[in-house]
């Protein structure tokens, strides 16, 4: 029994480091006014970069930076398309998304890869406590990024300047541009930063979880990671919390048959994080206030 | 000063339209280029990978009535993504849509006594019911719960095949028990011979009827949007949700009934696939039939007299991506063609604002450099 729960505590820490970079990433976009849909492309380039980079380069230290660099080229595409050629970045987000899948679907099957996995890093001590220590303080080093990672987030966006003015054309962007804020070039930025989170998630897919890259590899989960963003109410911590439980959601689906649950059958346990986002969305949706100007476009002078 | 202004706007009337289809033209031909670029790239001949698409899908014998036969399902899906982007409600789940209809058609097709024509009109109907249904969960969900269309569609293209897949697994559910299937592969039943879909010959191309009742339907929804108060209260829908709610357009009539019929639309091609080419349900039966529709409206603009010229353009990709193994060069690059075309297809709307904002800047400093000059 203890061992059953520290088998899925392993790989739900893994799942939610996973979500956990994307979520973060999509939260700031989110906050400057971005339904950010080519997060699963920008997961998905990302780890077919991190996968070419390590095995190009010998080095999964290097591979993790490709992978960052693939996200950040996404995010680049995306933020001017959406916000300086003022195109619509739902279509954006979609013709995105679909581009990057079928590149790396059509570049995967030209290049053979051997592709290097980062070490563990155990924390001595911590790593004794009983059913949680293994799965926290005995992982792949790039998880324990995640620990950073979310206050970093939450000191960007609430006490730095950047922060207040990415917050701000999210709210108002009008009023925000009326102070002086450039609007478009925040908003441009907060993509920048979750295409390196997304790329960075989709690196430590391929790189640390896995240590391969397979067609299609990400599965929608760059779309879980937005309705945990949605399910988190916009709130750093409700994000967190939403990665969390999506992410135990998918371990569950993946540990269920494994611990020897037999009698639920695999097609609806492959479909359950995805009905639970949904049910959860139904359940939280109307407590959360979103971002007043999110998914709306800023033209100056413009409604 | 006013006419020679008037003058001035007349004339770039013109040239803006002018300049408008250029563009068009010419980042279509770049995506085109770009992707000659990549087979290039991967070691392959781009001339001889267009020559065998072109073959596959046009030249051969019969070649493009099967053609058409593919965009039909295509053609239907992007009418409906043009009903919902229009009244403002992003509908994206299509892919699933599609595959809900197909189960829908195949329980009435497999189980309904009568007449074939009888059941088979009641399967396609029950296809449109099903793929209603489908996208109605997530209209509930956002005009009573609030949830995000975008996000509910999306996560409901995960389910769906999950549950084809489920009920095409069950021996006491829809898993095909005859003989022909002894290894007993998740998959239904055949479709009976008298409930598919009709086919009929012209100059020696087969297909069924479903490509006439897809043109039909986008025709129609042109008309519709342009000339009927229906399609005027859903445009305004879909510029300003508030403001048509003054106006009097309840935004959950309107709006939610866009999603369901998208999402009918969707489903009826699941359910021509199913009568017409496919014959039994399994999990992958929308074969990204959904995700392609979508980028057909897309690239079309949300024009309904567009998407049927791009969906035959979409059904020439498709048709021919599978004559593409001959050339060595792997098929999906028709999805990057693809993908590489809805992005061709914002850029001249953009550049068009990019050079009004130079314009404006243009004639505001000239205004200031009169006014100066007044004084």
């Amino acid at each position: 029994m203890i061992d059953d729960i520290s088998t899925i505590m392993d790989s739900t820490i893994r799942l939610v480091n996973l979500l956990m970079f994307a979520a973060l990433g999509e939260y700031v976009a989110e906050r400057a006014g971005t339904i950010n849909i080519s997060l699963e492309g920008m997961m998905l380039g990302g780890a077919y970069g991190a996968a070419i980079g390590s095995s190009e380069l010998g080095s999964p230290v290097a591979g993790i930076f490709c992978g960052m660099a693939v996200g950040l080229l996404v995010a680049t595409a995306q933020a001017h398309l959406s916000h300086n050629l003022n195109a619509n970045q739902f279509v954006v987000g979609l013709a995105l998304s679909a581009l990057i899948l079928g590149l790396t679907t059509f570049f995967f099957i030209e290049i053979d890869m051997a592709v290097g996995r980062i070490g563990t890093l155990e924390i001595p001590l911590l790593s004794e406590i009983p059913i949680l220590g293994k799965a926290v303080f005995s992982q792949r080093w790039l998880g324990y990024f995640t620990f950073a990672l979310i206050p970093f987030v939450w000191w960007l966006l609430q006490r730095t300047t950047w922060g207040l003015e990415v917050r701000s054309v999210g709210e108002n962007p009008a009023a925000a541009d009326a102070s002086g804020v450039p609007v478009l070039a925040r908003r441009r930025q907060a993509i920048y930063l979750c295409g390196i989170l997304a790329g960075l998630s989709g690196a430590y897919l391929s790189v640390s979880v896995v240590g391969s890259f397979s067609q299609n590899m990400t599965a929608g989960k760059g779309f879980i990671a937005i309705a945990a963003v949605l399910f988190g109410g916009w709130r750093l911590w409700g994000v967190v919390a939403g990665a969390a439980l999506f992410g135990l959601a998918d371990a569950l689906r993946i540990a269920l048959p494994a611990v020897g649950v037999q009698n639920i059958p695999g097609p609806l346990l492959d479909s359950f994080p995805f009905v639970l986002a949904l049910a959860v969305l139904l359940v939280f949706a109307t407590r959360a206030r979103k971002p007043a100007a999110l998914a709306e476009p800023f033209v100056r002078g413009g409604g | 000063m006013s006419a020679t202004t008037g003058q001035m706007h007349e004339e770039s009337k013109l040239k803006r339209a002018a300049l408008h289809i250029g563009l068009f033209a010419l980042f279509f031909a770049l995506a085109l280029l770009a992707s000659g670029l990549l087979v290039f790239a991967v070691g392959g001949a781009p001339t001889e990978v267009l020559g065998t698409l072109i073959d596959g899908s046009l030249i051969i014998d019969g070649a493009w009535g099967r053609t058409l036969a593919e965009t039909a399902p295509m053609l239907l899906v992007a009418t409906g993504v043009i009903v919902a982007f229009r009244s403002g409600y992003y509908n994206i789940g299509q892919e699933g849509q599609v595959g809900i209809g197909a189960l829908f058609a195949t329980l009435v097709a497999l189980q309904m006594p009568g007449p074939g024509w009888f059941v088979l009109i009641m399967a396609l109907i029950a296809s449109a019911v099903g793929g209603g249904i489908w996208a109605g969960i997530a209209a509930g969900a956002y005009f009573l719960r609030k949830v995000d269309v975008l996000i509910s569609t999306l996560l409901l293209v995960f389910i769906a095949p999950k549950i084809i897949l489920y009920l095409t697994s069950r021996e006491s559910l829809l898993l095909d028990m005859s003989g022909s299937n002894s290894r007993r592969a998740s998959q239904s039943e055949q479709i009976p011979e008298g409930v598919r879909m009709p086919e009929f010959t012209i100059f020696g191309n087969t297909m069924d009827f479903g490509i006439i009742g897809a043109v039909v339907a986008a025709l129609g929804l042109g008309y519709l949007l342009a000339r009927t108060v229906w399609g005027l209260q859903l445009r305004t829908l879909g510029l300003n949700e508030r403001m048509a709610q003054r106006v009097g357009i309840k935004p959950a009539r309107v709006g939610g009934g866009a999603i369901v019929g998208s999402g009918a639309m969707a489903g009826l091609a699941g359910g021509v696939i199913l009568l017409a080419s496919a014959f039994r349900l399994q999990d992958r039966i929308s074969n990204d039939t959904g995700w392609d529709g979508l980028l057909v409206a897309l690239v079309a603009r949300l024009n309904a007299f567009a998407v049927v010229p791009v969906s035959f353009f979409f059904g020439i990709l498709r048709r021919g991506s599978s004559s593409l193994r001959a050339t060595g060069v792997s098929q999906t690059i028709t999805d990057i063609v693809q993908a590489l075309f809805v992005i061709a297809a914002l850029l001249p709307a953009a550049i068009m604002i990019v050079r009004d904002r130079r314009r404006a800047r243009h004639l505001a400093a000239l205004a200031t450099e009169l006014e100066t000059a007044d004084d």
